[in-house]
């Protein structure tokens, strides 16, 4: 019973991104664009969506961070939005405490290993699948020298999947303090980014950047994998993140 | 009905229809008006009878007679103010409280692991008291409820349109089932009959959703086994279905995709280019990979005799899902009359061990049947509109879905044209309660593999 | 000599004074005087390994006393005046909460205890020997039942007394047997007899003497007293018993068995299995138990069982006729002697301070000790290092020695011989790595982490005598491991003494080495293992210190996001589960768990416990109850037994006489 000799005939299946290039099929609702035609439809479509990601306002624009890509706005007004199936979606946050080292000195400090710590807040198990997966022979995070760990003194990365609920919240924070300096923050999923759907719930305290200071942001609900490692790449310096780029 | 007297005879006659063989499915609780009804699902025969009605003050537990009501009454007395009399467990199981509150044994020998809520690796947050003298579980208390984010209550007011999405919301890895579920009770209390080319993509995504969380189970209990080749081939099986569900649906996990009253588009269509082109690459990869796990004894040994429950527990608590057919109970909804798509019924997989081996084949069974389950639906190809217009009536209906977990059930009740109750009973929930006595005999190291061979969501349990 | 003389008399005079003298002052002039008696008996060692042999007796013809020291000798009282000296320095601070009222009878007791280990190593007549013997049995007797507070004391004193004497029956069979081949009373010429007796005979009688020495040491199955006595005697005394008074267990063996003339080769072969197993069983047990005096009582078995196993090693070597084999193996078992002496006491004087400071030795509600008793924390480190065999300790180099004396099989050039050797050695190592996980929970379950239980502020826990005590204990544990070279250029004269030949010479090599006295074999250098790990230490220091760093911070331990609390930790209990499982096969514990909703008590116990032995007594007890009916307490029948006795007696009074 050799699984090695299994695993060697099997060939390799590693994607080259973010080394390489990349795509999704084109099909995939990455993100949302909007086009400059069809005011009143835009307005139908703001009020109907369900995490407020539209704005009812002279230019309606569709917020990355609260879209949870259900596509309904393409379906209700499909002559002002349009999915396309970009997956390079990660963005850089300006932490609320100005006093912290730059993003790039610290990821610069990590050198060519970084080690992730994951805490789900109060996601709903899809964030947490992707993640894992950016760990399979498709994606194959260990070869960018991307590690993960089990316990927070040995992380240099903390990411946070899901809305923060209020039972989660003082968890969540000892993870932080428990990281030793340099440490980078990132928000995985729409969630984590800005609530979601959840974000008016009396349950939960709010996104990520409420309690902790948030360096990336990774949209999707939930992110695919080659947006998860278009997030990390970006954490770390190597890309540039997705305003940056438009 | 109503009244206290009501109330007790619906107890009554649901305790004599458990003990007569039948199976307490749900007791979940709604508020109309000023009142609390307290509803009472049983599953005789296949069918499901629900009953309620409001009820004051206190009432009687039933869960001497049926253990399996135990967690559903005590989250109605934490949610709803009922005072239920006669309760067992007096620990809160929804209020998230600190761990000194949930240790019981007082013993200097006797130490307490607390596991969670942010426990290793990339799993989601529960917390375990664990009171052990060594390498044995004394007493073991789960405490849940970490995530809970109020998604019962974020479906009230919510257009109908959208009210899948929020379904989705509730277990993102099982959104397909999720949305179905609520789909068909929204169906059912609107009295709206779904095109049976909308029924067969459902079933469809529902057969390719069994078969990417089958796969991540036995992925994990690989990875559990140190065996790194054998979980990454699972793994990399896993995302070829969700290569193939993203290549149709335009979402990795089929979200976004079912609404009340069918589908959003023609999926079945893109299902079938796509299943044409890639489902037997998938399947292999997956067969391949699946035979040689459970041919590796190594790897079996770890899970033969772990974990163990045994037939009467799973009935008495309720078991559903592959949990309870790998002790031996039948329960697969697929096999009722009425299910999305007849053509998806055959013989359930059965075990008889109840240990997480047991499990794990019920698994690796389902699995290949998935894949051919998928098969038949396409090729039958039924034509007509893949969805019907919706036009908004009050009623109340109970839908069930077999997910991957189980018999997943919602409940949905629309008033004055807009949702006001939705309630979720996912099989995870039902699992739950026999995690804990499926643990004495077992040591620290088989604790990852009895939580993999259950397989639970915990953010459908939670809400 | 007369150095010897004073120690023995001030030994008497310190029980005298303690009995006489009331209240405090009378516990501190005992302790004070066999402090003096330690100092005279390290003195008299000293000369009598540089002097040679001196003899002195009382003159009268038929009187037993007759003393004589010899190398041998010298270094066991040595040994004794050094474990006296520590104790009480010890002693000199204040009273031990489990010492009874005043504390007088544990100096009384520890005094008579140290006069009769030294008059046991020094006689030179057998029934002086068996007279110290017995009041070596008694004045246990008094330690573990009068100078303590333990309610458990009398059944332990029991069931010390009990061994004991069945002990003590088996020595005074075989060395009166002896004597009456020797024509005398004299030890060397009893020795020496050994050599008219046949083999059936000899054998016989060198297994009665082993079973009675060994159960001062601890050899499987004598060894059941030992968890008892320890507990319930106070710690202070327990020390001198563990550290002192057992040596002359080794003593008798080295004397009686390794010096007797043409020992068979089984008896060393079955003296290193008995040792191997005994220091296997004798671990196991102690890595559960849950009272720290068991536990250390438990870790003296196996250390017993260690050093019979050397003993068995020097047996085999003089059937062989290797005599270098013979003084290595002696060396290997002073060494380990030393060691385990200088360990076991200061271990039991810091169970003392412990004990005081926390009104409670169970593992389960101690930790937090480092910030508490910093001074003892750092000794109980030492001392469990050195018995867990850790470099450069004086345990470390002890099993070494003896480890490398169980490497010789090759040398026996007899197969039986190297099979034993090779499966004691194999054993005996299994069981150092058992002490290493014993250790390890004695050392962090009980002085690390945080407080298990609520502490009150104790006495004592500043005294200087206290701590010089321990201080002193320390080092020399650390001084009998870093030195081991000077240690056996100093008892060389025992160890060549009893091996005939220039053994120790042959150990020490150039440099600060030693080596098994065959050349070429292998060698290790504790003290140049000792500078290379300090200076390691200190250079790593210094490159950490030199390299910048950014500042660190305090954060509080991590519980998967839970906020700490200390009843986390482990408890001993927990620690220990593991290894009695997995040991569970061979060593055979029977746990009685009484899980209910809310509590969880478990016993575990070794199944050569108490309740092995009531089933082995049972025909002695149904005898005793037959014997019983003749006690009727009816003078008619007592009068009728001594006229049949007499009848006897006149009848059989030729044959006897003839005889």
């Amino acid at each position: 019973m050799s699984w090695i000799g299994y695993g060697l005939r099997r060939g390799v299946l590693t994607t080259r991104y973010p080394l390489g290039d990349d795509t999704m099929p084109p099909d995939y609702r990455g993100e949302i664009e909007t086009l400059q035609v069809g005011r009143e439809e835009a307005a139908a479509a703001a009020a109907g969506c369900l995490s407020n990601a539209i704005s009812a306002d002279e230019r309606p624009r569709v917020d990355g961070l609260r879209c949870f890509q259900c596509g309904q706005c393409t379906r209700v007004a499909p002559r002002a939005f349009v999915a396309r199936s970009h997956f390079e979606l990660a963005r850089l946050a300006e932490p609320a405490d100005q006093t912290f080292r730059s993003l790039r000195d610290r990821a610069r400090a990590f050198g060519r290993s970084v080690h992730l710590r994951h805490v789900d807040a109060g996601s709903d198990g899809s964030e947490e699948q992707e993640l894992a997966a950016i760990f399979n022979p498709f994606y194959d995070a260990n070869r960018l020298g991307i590690f993960l760990t089990a316990t927070p003194r040995h992380a240099d990365v903390l990411i946070v999947s899901g809305v923060v609920t209020k039972a989660m919240a003082d968890p969540l924070r000892r993870t932080y303090e428990a990281m030793p300096d340099p440490k980078v923050v990132v928000a995985l999923g729409t969630s984590a980014c800005s609530g979601g759907i959840f974000a008016d719930s009396p349950h939960v305290v709010g996104p990520v950047s409420t309690l902790l200071p948030v360096d990336v942001l990774i949209p999707g609900a939930p992110p695919s994998p080659l947006t998860i490692l278009h997030g990390l790449w970006v954490a770390l310096g190597h890309m540039l993140a997705r305003d940056a780029a438009s | 009905m109503s009244g206290p007297i009501a109330h007790s005879s619906i107890q009554t006659a649901t305790e004599r229809r458990v003990q007569e063989g039948a199976r307490l499915a749900w007791i979940f609780g709604d508020r109309v008006g000023s009142d609390v009804v307290l509803h009472y699902v049983v599953d005789r025969d296949g069918k499901l009878h629900d009953e309620s009605s409001a009820v004051y003050d206190s009432v009687r537990s039933i869960s001497g007679q049926v253990p399996a009501a135990d967690w559903y009454e005590r989250e109605i007395a934490e949610r709803f103010g009922v005072r239920f009399q006669g309760l067992t467990e007096n620990r809160p199981l929804v209020k998230v409280v600190p761990a000194e509150l949930l240790m019981r044994v007082e013993s200097p020998e006797v130490s307490t692991v607390l596991y969670g809520p942010v426990r290793s690796g990339i799993v989601e947050s529960v917390r375990w008291i664990v009171e052990t003298a060594g390498e044995d579980f004394i007493d073991v208390y789960p405490s849940m409820f970490f995530k809970h984010r109020g998604l019962e209550e974020r479906f009230i007011g919510a257009p109908i349109e959208l009210a899948p999405f929020v379904a989705e919301h509730a277990s993102g890895a099982t959104a397909s089932s999720h949305a179905a579920a609520f789909a068909c009770a929204a169906e059912s209390a609107m009295g709206i009959e779904v095109p049976s080319r909308a029924r067969a993509t459902r079933a469809v995504l529902v057969e390719l959703e069994r078969a990417h969380q089958h796969l991540d189970s036995l992925a994990k209990l690989a990875e559990d086994g140190s065996l790194a080749v054998g979980s990454a081939q699972v793994f990399a099986a896993k995302e070829r279905v969700h290569r193939i569900l993203c290549d149709a649906t335009g979402n990795r996990f089929a979200r976004g995709v079912i609404c009340v009253g069918g589908t959003r588009f023609d999926v079945l269509e893109r299902l079938r280019e796509t299943c044409a082109r890639d489902l037997d690459v998938a399947e292999n990869h997956a067969r391949t990979a699946v035979d040689r796990l459970i041919n590796t004894q190594s790897f079996m040994d770890r899970l033969i005799g772990t974990g163990r429950l045994s037939r009467e527990l799973v009935v008495r608590h309720g078991g559903v899902g592959p949990v309870a057919r790998g002790s031996g109970v039948p329960c697969d909804v697929r096999t009722l009359d009425g299910y999305l798509f007849t053509p998806l019924a055959g013989e359930e997989a059965l075990e008889d061990n109840g240990d997480a081996a047991s499990r794990a084949l019920v698994r690796v069974a389902e699995l290949q049947r998935s894949y051919q389950l998928v098969r038949n639906a396409l090729d039958a190809d039924p034509g007509g509109p893949y969805a019907v217009p919706v036009e908004l009536r009050d009623g109340s209906a109970i839908a069930r879905i077999e997910s991957p977990q189980g018999e997943l059930l919602y409940f949905v009740r629309i008033s004055d044209g807009a949702l006001a109750r939705v309630a979720v009973r996912s099989a995870s929930y039902a699992n739950w309660p026999l995690f804990v006595p499926s643990l004495p005999g077992n040591i620290f190291t088989d604790f990852s593999f009895i939580e993999h061979s259950f397989a639970s969501s915990q953010s459908e349990v939670d809400r | 000599m007369m150095t010897l003389l004073v120690a023995l008399a001030l030994c008497a005079l310190g029980t005298l004074f303690s009995v006489i003298v009331p209240s405090a002052f009378g516990r501190l002039c005992g302790f004070l005087l066999m402090g003096a008696a330690g100092v005279a008996a390290v003195l008299a060692s000293l000369q009598g390994l540089s002097a040679g042999t001196q003899s002195i007796g009382f003159a009268a013809a038929q009187t037993h006393l007759l003393l004589r020291l010899d190398p041998t000798s010298a270094f066991f009282v040595g040994v004794l005046g050094v474990v006296a000296m520590l104790v009480s320095l010890y002693g000199l601070g204040p009273r031990t909460t489990d010492e009874r009222r005043t504390g007088r009878a544990a100096s009384a007791t520890a005094c008579a205890i140290l006069f009769a280990s030294i008059l046991a190593c020094v006689a030179d007549d057998v029934l002086l020997f068996i007279f110290a013997w017995e009041l070596l049995a008694l004045t246990f007797y008094w330690a573990i039942a009068y100078s303590g507070t333990d309610p458990k004391s009398p059944k332990a004193a029991y069931v010390t007394i009990v061994v004991t004497h069945i002990a003590g029956a088996c020595i005074v069979a075989s060395l009166l047997f002896l004597a009456h081949v020797a024509g005398s009373f004299e030890v060397e010429a009893v020795v020496a007899a050994g050599a008219r007796t046949t083999g059936v005979a000899a054998g016989v009688l060198l297994m009665l003497l082993l079973v009675g020495f060994g159960a001062k040491f601890g050899m499987l199955p004598m060894q059941v007293w030992m968890p008892y006595g320890y507990r319930s005697a106070p710690s202070v005394v327990a020390a001198l018993m563990a550290g002192g008074a057992l040596n002359v267990g080794f003593y008798g063996v080295t004397r009686f068995i390794v010096g007797f003339p043409d020992a068979p080769l089984w008896l060393g072969i079955v003296a290193i299995g008995v040792g191997a197993i005994t220091a296997f069983f004798g671990i196991a047990w102690a890595s559960s138990r849950r009272d720290m005096r068991r536990l250390a009582a438990y870790s003296s078995v196996e250390n017993g069982g260690i050093i019979l196993a050397a003993f068995g090693v020097a047996i085999a070597g003089g059937a062989l006729h290797d005599r270098m084999l013979v003084g290595f193996a002696i060396a290997a078992a002073l060494v380990q002697i030393a060691a385990h002496a200088a360990a076991k006491t200061t271990l039991f004087l810091s169970i003392a301070s412990i004990g005081d400071a926390c009104s409670t030795l169970s593992f389960d509600a101690l930790g937090g000790l480092s910030r508490r008793l910093p001074v003892v924390s750092v000794v109980v480190l030492i001392c469990g290092m050195s018995l867990a065999a850790l470099p450069p300790l004086a345990g470390f180099v002890g099993e070494w020695l003896v480890l490398e004396s169980l490497m010789q099989a090759f040398r026996t050039g007899n197969v039986t011989s190297e099979v034993a050797f090779a499966l004691g050695g194999a054993v005996i190592g299994v069981a150092a790595g058992i002490a290493v996980v014993t250790f390890t929970k004695f050392v962090g379950i009980g002085v690390l982490g945080a407080d298990r239980a609520e502490r009150v502020p104790s006495h004592g826990a500043k005294s200087p005598w206290r701590h010089a005590g321990l201080v002193i204990g320390a080092a020399c544990v650390i001084c009998i491991g870093v030195f081991a070279i000077s240690l056996l250029r100093l008892v060389a004269p025992s160890i060549d003494g009893i091996a005939e030949v220039p053994a120790t010479q042959a150990m020490i090599g150039s440099f600060p080495l030693v080596q098994p006295t065959f050349a070429g074999f292998s060698s290790i250098s504790p003290s140049g293992l000792c500078i290379v790990l300090c200076g390691f230490t200190l250079m790593f220091w210094i490159i950490a210190r030199l390299i910048s760093r950014p500042r660190g911070r305090y954060a509080s331990t991590w519980t998967s996001g839970e906020p700490y609390r200390p009843w986390t930790q482990y408890t001993g209990t927990g620690y220990a589960n593991p290894t009695r499982v997995i040991l569970d096969a061979a060593v055979r514990t029977v746990r009685d768990t009484q899980a209910s909703a809310r509590g969880y008590a478990s016993e575990i116990r070794p199944f050569f416990d108490l309740r092995f032995y009531e089933v082995l007594a049972k025909p002695f007890i149904a005898v005793g109850a037959l014997v019983r009916t003749t006690q009727s307490g009816v003078i008619a029948a007592y009068l009728s037994y001594i006229l049949v006795f007499t009848i006897l007696m006149l009848v059989l009074f030729p044959s006897i006489r003839h005889w």
